[in-house]
């Protein structure tokens, strides 16, 4: 026995290293110094392709010089830095009506990925960024109530995209090259109409949603909290008259967004999930929690050679602005790689006891394990388990310690482990107060493994549940370096069952 | 005890047989009569955009005349309020259907005269054609009348489209993004390769419409879904039409990776995405004769060891809907060190008397009774029986007497063959057979099971 666990710790540094992703971009340089950083700037990508229109004043404009007079705020699109920011201004569809009804866009995309970022539910891919601004306006003032009505047809949009870095054909910006575009992408959007068609303008608001092969709005009045709580994002709020579906249109009262809202895609290898942090930043006058709110679950048939890009686009000519401001994008894994070891043994005929002993591979960028899920294919229930008890080297002197389990309280201290049911998995948490008081588990901690023995009922020992680690957000905690790719499944290392007669 | 074996070996073929998942598909729609036509749903005001309500539309999608036909646009007449959005109409087949590799799913459905125009002169314009498959909803109502821009999340369809600036219209599939097909060289399932361009081609008119021309060559379109991608095949030529040079088969025009497999519909419509009404612009077409139709409802086999190396034994079950086998298909990367060494069917002796003999082997691709053909290709070996006609064929089907089929060959055994092997049953149109009722839904997997006990005991009292 002691010589089977020798050798899979041994082995278990080689065998459990998987692929795991460190990027961060705080935009702290000017647009120039942006591609040295891997970045391809005003990369004209728009849902319909990609689409190069220029600023070409005295072009088709379908009979109105809408914007061109100083009687509007519309301009050409344009991409500065500015307070460590990426600023989208403008409009990349511009005053050319023969290219109204193709989303042109302005991006800046990410492309010194190489073809490393592969996702699979052991080396998830995920990616976050902060939006500081935004101001999505699709109506030039020329154009409301003068140039037709307000109407479904103005809609500019902008945010977050993960998609197969397949160029879709060498580009140019050559004006008016059309390329159809990536084949593989899902793109996580906040729009803004001019009116939507079952709401009157003055109670038309922005949409979020995400486009994959066609634009999906999706309510946000139940997102699931990181603790399985819902959390409802349209109810008005202090600096949030309409929560977080805006209204833009200046013409009908509106005006930009201020708060800093958080977007987030994570990629397991079969499912794409979008997160909205409504607070990601704790600002002061925001009473939304600074957590990643699980807003859509979509299966997709891609997941290798992924990258992503930020930005904004507009779907007509006459649209004033589709304005926003990103921050801090960051990808972030939560280990390199985990695996675990387990041993069962039958107590008598009514209890198991099993016991993991999870072996993590960290790297100095790594989020480190914060919580651990064991998660069952049926459902389950708490009068099925007892006594469960997780070791970890919370005291930092490279011994195992025996943490206090506790239940239904909103965050662990230090020392404790809380632990939560759910209808399908338990989770485990450590305490996560701050970068400084925390029991996460990371590549500074001298003993790196952590033991979990539970005694559960005997039938449960049909159906193994698989193990993920994670190191999540969630409103009462303050460490910093969560990761941004969802729960990791750990691989099991070979089986040691030994059962008593 | 003799007697025992035998009954244990008999309940043993039942129970077999019993095993297999109810998984015949059959559908049949001629429309001949929108009364009594069966779970359509139309005009479904559904588009790429979602289910929108334009306030003006001369789309007529009717049932009538014995076909489903469109003809018009969804959005027209100056109404810009969706300017830009995909308006479209659609009929659905509210029947849902999953897909696997051991069931596929897949459709038939024979297009007549068609046409599409837009003047040019707009890049954003277009007027569509759309064969659709869409997972349902179960949550979202899609009716008419119901949430503005509501969509199904998981869609797909292939599609002709003409505009952007052109008069030729254009073949592509949506998964994702318009992806436009190169009708310059598709291939069809015995490697032949096609050109749909040339310019002496009367196909060619199937693309260059013109503002007043029409597409009055029919075609089958077949649409596939094997539980993980969706393949498109096109028939140029399904009625045999003299003077036409394309062959009576279908050609693969597109093939994608796709993350859904259940509750699946079609739907059959038209769109448009501009409001505008200056020029002559339509997306219509004529649709006749949806067929669903599965190969069988289940096929099992097992493996045993002969004197000269092994033995498969095939154990299909069929309802009378179904296609039959009209082919075997073995697919693995060590398919070269596959040899087949005799193939044994119901029509070994050309006589349905219950009794499996083995077919002859021959190079003619359209065999006759008592042949088979044989055909190897990277990673595949095809054995086809004879389809001739519904008179005289050697498809394995639900009136064969034994539907047992024993296919023996040999192998290294250190090849790697036996692990990766994959096999599958078909029944297939190819030019100068006349069988009428092929699946429509691609190859079906065989299940390799355990070789049954009772079997054993069976296929030892064989011997005596």
């Amino acid at each position: 026995m002691k010589i089977i666990k020798t050798v899979f710790f041994i082995l278990s540094g080689l065998s459990f290293l998987a692929a795991q992703y460190y990027f961060r971009e705080d935009f702290s340089t000017n647009i120039q110094g942006l591609a040295a950083r891997g970045w391809l700037t005003n990369y004209r990508y728009g849902k319909t392709g990609y689409l190069y229109l220029t600023e070409n004043l005295s072009g088709d404009d379908g009979g109105n010089d809408c914007g061109q007079d100083g009687t509007t705020a519309q301009k050409y699109t344009e991409q500065f830095i500015s307070n460590g920011c990426i600023v989208h201004r403008g409009s990349p569809n511009f005053v050319r009506n023969s290219f109204s009804g193709l989303l042109a866009g302005n991006q800046i995309k990410y492309i010194n990925h190489g073809s490393s970022w592969n996702a699979s539910p052991a080396t998830p891919v995920g990616v976050q960024v902060l939006r500081r601004y935004a101001w999505l306006d699709p109506v030039t003032s020329c154009k409301w109530g003068g140039g037709g009505s307000a109407s479904p047809r103005q809609n500019c949009d902008a945010g977050l995209w993960l998609f197969v870095d397949e160029d879709p054909a060498p580009y140019t910006n050559s004006p008016q090259v059309f390329i159809n575009g990536y084949k593989e992408l899902i793109y996580f959007y906040e729009r803004a109409h001019a009116k939507e068609p079952d709401r009157s303008v003055a109670d038309t608001r922005s949409r979020w949603g995400y486009y994959l092969g066609a634009n999906n709005d999706l309510t946000i009045d139940k997102l699931s909290r990181p603790n399985g709580s819902l959390l409802d994002l349209t109810a008005a709020r202090p600096n949030f008259p309409t929560g977080l579906r805006w209204r833009y249109v200046d013409e009908n009262s509106g005006y930009a967004n201020t708060n800093t809202i958080g977007q987030r895609i994570t990629h397991d290898g079969n499912k794409v999930r979008l997160y909205i942090n409504p607070n990601p930043v704790n600002q002061a006058w925001n009473s939304y929690p600074n957590e990643w709110c699980l807003l859509a679950e979509i299966a997709v048939a891609w997941n290798s050679n992924l990258t992503f890009m930020i930005g904004a686009e507009a779907f007509r000519f006459d649209q004033e602005r589709c304005d926003a401001d990103f921050d801090n994008v960051l990808l972030r894994s939560v280990s390199a790689g985990t695996g675990y070891y387990k041993y069962e043994k039958q107590l008598n005929l009514k209890w198991n006891r099993t016991e993991y002993t999870l072996s993590p591979r960290l790297k100095e960028h790594n989020a480190g394990i914060g919580e651990i899920e064991l998660v069952w294919p049926g459902s389950i229930k708490r009068s099925q388990f007892k006594k469960i008890i997780v070791f970890s080297d919370f005291k930092k002197n490279g011994s195992l310690h025996q943490h206090k389990t506790v239940y239904n309280k909103e965050r662990p201290d230090p020392g404790e482990i809380l632990v939560s049911f759910y209808s399908r998995k338990i989770k485990l948490r450590f305490c996560q107060h701050s970068d400084s008081i925390h029991n996460v588990v990371t590549a500074a901690t001298p003993c790196r493994q952590i033991r979990i023995i539970f005694q559960y009922k005997r039938g449960l020992q049909q159906v193994k549940p698989q193990v993920y680690v994670n190191c999540e957000k969630y409103a009462a905690t303050g460490y910093s370096r969560y990761a941004t790719t969802g729960r990791q499944l750990c691989s099991p290392a070979e089986d040691y069952v030994r059962s008593v007669p | 005890m003799y007697i025992t074996k035998w009954c244990l070996g008999i309940i043993g073929i039942i129970v077999f047989s019993v095993l297999f998942s109810q998984g015949s598909l059959y559908y049949y729609e001629d429309f001949s009569n929108p009364v009594t036509v069966s779970n359509w749903e139309w005009p479904l005001k559904y588009g790429l955009d979602g289910l929108i309500y334009p306030p003006d539309s001369d789309s007529t999608l009717q049932i009538s005349g014995g076909t489903l036909n469109m003809s018009g646009r969804a959005q027209y007449a100056g109404s810009w309020d969706f300017n830009g959005f995909f308006c479209g109409r659609a009929a659905r087949l509210t029947n849902t259907y999953n897909a696997g590799e051991y069931h596929p799913f897949g459709f038939t459905v024979r297009r007549g005269q068609t046409q599409t125009h837009t003047p040019n002169g707009f890049y954003w314009d277009w007027n569509i054609l759309a064969i659709w498959l869409v997972q349902a909803h179960t949550n979202i109502i899609m009716q008419e009348g119901h949430a503005p821009f509501a969509k199904f999340t998981y869609f797909y369809f292939f599609y002709e489209r003409e505009g952007g600036n052109t008069d030729t219209a254009g073949f592509g599939s949506y998964n994702g993004s318009w992806a436009d097909i190169d009708m310059t060289s598709r291939t069809n399932y015995s490697g032949h390769v096609e050109n749909f361009t040339h310019a002496d081609a009367p196909f060619k008119g199937w693309h260059d419409y013109g503002t007043n021309g029409q597409n009055t060559n029919e075609a089958l379109f077949m649409l596939t879904h094997n539980g993980s991608a969706v393949s498109i095949y096109m028939n140029p030529n399904p009625d045999d039409r003299t003077g036409f040079t394309y062959r009576n088969e279908f050609y693969l025009l597109a093939r994608n990776n796709i993350a859904y497999k259940s509750n699946l519909q079609l739907m059959i419509g038209h769109m448009n995405n501009t409001g505008s009404d200056d020029g002559f612009r339509t997306a219509s077409a004529v649709y006749d004769d949806l067929t669903i139709r599965s190969v069988a409802s289940g096929i099992n086999y097992y493996r045993k060891k002969i004197n000269n190396g092994y033995e498969m034994v095939v154990k299909p079950a069929f309802t009378d809907s179904d296609a039959g086998i009209g082919e075997i298909i073995f697919h693995s990367p060590c398919i070269n060190d596959f040899h087949l060494t005799a193939v044994k069917t119901e029509a070994g002796d050309k006589t349905n008397n219950g009794s499996i003999a083995s077919l002859t082997r021959t190079d003619k691709r359209c065999p006759r009774q008592g042949y088979y053909y044989l055909r190897r290709s990277e990673k595949k070996l095809v054995v086809k029986f004879c389809q001739r006609s519904d008179r005289v064929n050697d498809v394995i089907a639900y009136n064969t007497l034994n539907k047992t089929i024993r296919l023996q060959y040999k192998h290294r055994p250190d090849s790697g063959l036996n692990k990766t092997l994959k096999v599958y049953a078909a029944c297939r149109k190819y030019a100068g057979e006349d069988y009428t009722r092929i699946s429509t839904t691609g190859p079906m997997r065989m299940r390799r099971v355990e070789r049954p006990a009772c079997c054993a005991l069976l296929d030892q009292d064989l011997k005596k």
